[in-house]
């Protein structure tokens, strides 16, 4: 049986809210049932959009949308609004969940009282394909519409491999601090639904005492991050604290950790006696392709480990690039309404984008990447789309380049400065620590006239995402 | 206004894009522009505008204006 079907116990804790609030399996259980009888009755499968936070609520609309066989489509609910009504127009949900409640969109109305639920005022016939579960977006905080189709076959594989290769039982506690709209933050959720332990669902970021105290109180049994994350617990003195002290597993995942921060954590896991698994994986692969166990971490800093249970990598023969196969490899991507109709386009076999090699053990070591892109706090930043995005704004020349969290965006004209940086920290919600804008005049071109990049990273003196 | 207290104030308007006057006490985690990334920041730039190294109980402890100015007091700077 799915995860979104429990046969768990009805007296076991599935999750605890930041605010205190315990539920148990069996008031999920009901939860999910008036949930879906708060849905008007249609002849087809509909399609939900899910604004969501970290919380009971939350989780129990994103399980009702799977139980009740509707597509959903996962965003962070916090993410700006002209963001998020971009999506709406793009596929036309035809309900929306919006955990703040503060969501007011043209077409829709409530239905609950807390404005939680809404839905669209004109009903739309049209064909979302049988296998459709979920959509999730690969760059969560820059609301392109481009979004990932997962299968309810997806979405269970994943999980369950998760569980087998981190040993999950019932007495796990995990602590989100990921959102669930995101890959890696979702697959906690799910592998630990399916082995019925309880979830501590919090909002609230590693940098507040407030996570800490959630985090102590139902004694947290594993945590989960990205690089960034990691960084900021060493940072803090956070990994050698009693805050961590029910700790058992962590786990690393989301970008390249730096092998000196890999060790550093290495070596406070073997301290304190917490497996730490490094692992690899992408949305489109629902969110895990592999990991290093944990005993075999020493020896292998720097490598992306094995497949996981039911997966197999290989290397392409003449690009280098790492191919994945298994039943967790999406369906293809959605960019608009039109595509919830599609069924599987890549049978099982996911094209990565990045370059890998492969040691006479069988470990993968990623040594680059195949197109233009940078992972910036964990998300993945497409450098086209955000040059389009802001040579539309400016009307002039744009040219993107950099490395992990380290966005370099080069200018012909210093007074196009004030609108790029309006898109970038207004828009994307950037911080300004993590890009750089600079005047460069003319950008450098090939001679067939496109931007040349590799020209361009070496006068800024940066490292190119290829 | 102290100069150490020009110099706080000088890392929140940097890492916060706030002009000056809308730093205040009360300006805190979670409202503006102070997520866990800025707060990241924060700390980095208090830390070398002080030259010292905040342990993990002030560093978690910092959710205001107000509060870090309590806190660089602890480490013995006038503000």
């Amino acid at each position: 049986m799915s995860f979104w079907y429990n046969d768990h116990p009805g007296d076991r804790i599935a999750c605890i809210g930041s605010e205190g609030r315990v539920w148990t399996y069996g008031d999920v259980r009901s939860r999910i049932g008036s949930w879906k009888r708060s849905l008007p009755q249609r002849s087809c499968k509909g399609l939900g959009l899910l604004l969501c936070q970290n919380s009971p609520e939350s989780l129990v609309a994103y399980l009702a949308a799977l139980q009740s066989q509707d597509a959903v489509i996962l965003l962070d609910g916090n993410l700006a609004q002209s963001l998020a009504e971009r999506i709406v127009q793009k596929y036309a949900p035809d309900w929306i969940f919006s955990a703040t409640g503060n969501s007011r969109l043209p077409l829709y109305h409530p239905v609950s009282a807390d404005r939680c639920l809404l839905l669209r005022d004109r009903v739309c016939e049209r064909l979302i394909h049988s296998d459709l579960a979920l959509l999730l977006s690969t760059s969560g905080s820059t609301g392109s519409p481009k979004l990932v189709r997962l299968s309810y076959g997806n979405v269970a594989a994943n999980a369950a491999s998760i569980a087998e290769y981190l040993s999950l039982n019932h007495e796990e506690r995990p602590i989100t601090s990921l959102p669930m709209s995101y890959a890696y933050g979702l697959s906690v959720i799910n592998s630990h639904l399916l082995t019925g332990a309880a979830i501590l669902l919090t909002d609230k970021s590693v940098a507040e005492r407030d996570f800490w105290t959630f985090f102590c109180q139902h004694r947290a049994s594993s945590f989960v991050g990205v690089p960034y994350t990691y960084q900021m617990l060493l940072r803090m003195g956070l990994l050698k604290s009693d805050n961590l002290a029910s700790v058992r597993t962590l786990t690393q995942a989301g970008g390249r950790l730096d092998p000196r921060y890999i060790e550093e954590i290495h070596s406070i896991a073997s301290q304190r006696g917490w497996r730490f698994f490094v692992m690899y994986g992408q949305t489109e692969a629902t969110a895990r392709i592999s990991y290093v166990p944990p005993e075999l971490l020493a020896s292998r800093i720097g490598s992306i480990g094995k497949p996981i249970p039911g997966g197999t990598m290989t290397l392409d023969p003449s690009s280098g690039e790492l191919i994945y196969r298994g039943p967790n490899v999406m369906l293809g991507y959605a960019e608009d309404e039109s595509d919830l109709a599609k069924g599987d386009q890549l049978g099982g076999e996911l094209h990565t984008g990045d370059v890998a090699r492969r040691d006479q053990d069988g470990f993968f070591y990623i040594v680059g990447r195949m197109k233009r892109f940078v992972k910036i706090f964990g998300q993945r930043f497409n450098l086209d789309d955000i040059e389009a995005m802001l040579r539309q704004r400016t009307g002039n020349s744009v040219a993107c380049v950099g490395s992990d969290d380290n966005l370099l965006v080069a200018l012909e004209r210093a007074s196009d400065k004030t609108p790029v940086v309006e898109v970038l920290s207004g828009i994307y919600g950037l911080h300004q620590t993590a890009y750089r804008v600079l005047c460069i005049e003319p950008l450098p071109q090939t001679i067939t006239g496109k931007i040349d990049y590799p020209a361009l990273a070496e006068s800024l003196g940066t490292r190119l995402a290829l | 206004m102290s100069e150490n207290e020009m110099t706080l104030r000088a890392a929140f308007c940097e890492v916060l894009s706030l002009p000056e006057d809308q730093i205040t006490d009360e300006t805190s985690y979670g409202t503006t522009k102070w997520d866990s990334i800025a707060h990241m920041a924060l700390v980095a730039a208090i830390d070398s505008s002080f030259n010292l190294t905040m342990d993990t109980d002030d560093l978690l402890g910092m959710s205001s204006y107000g509060k870090a100015k309590e806190i660089l007091r602890k480490y013995g700077i006038q503000i």
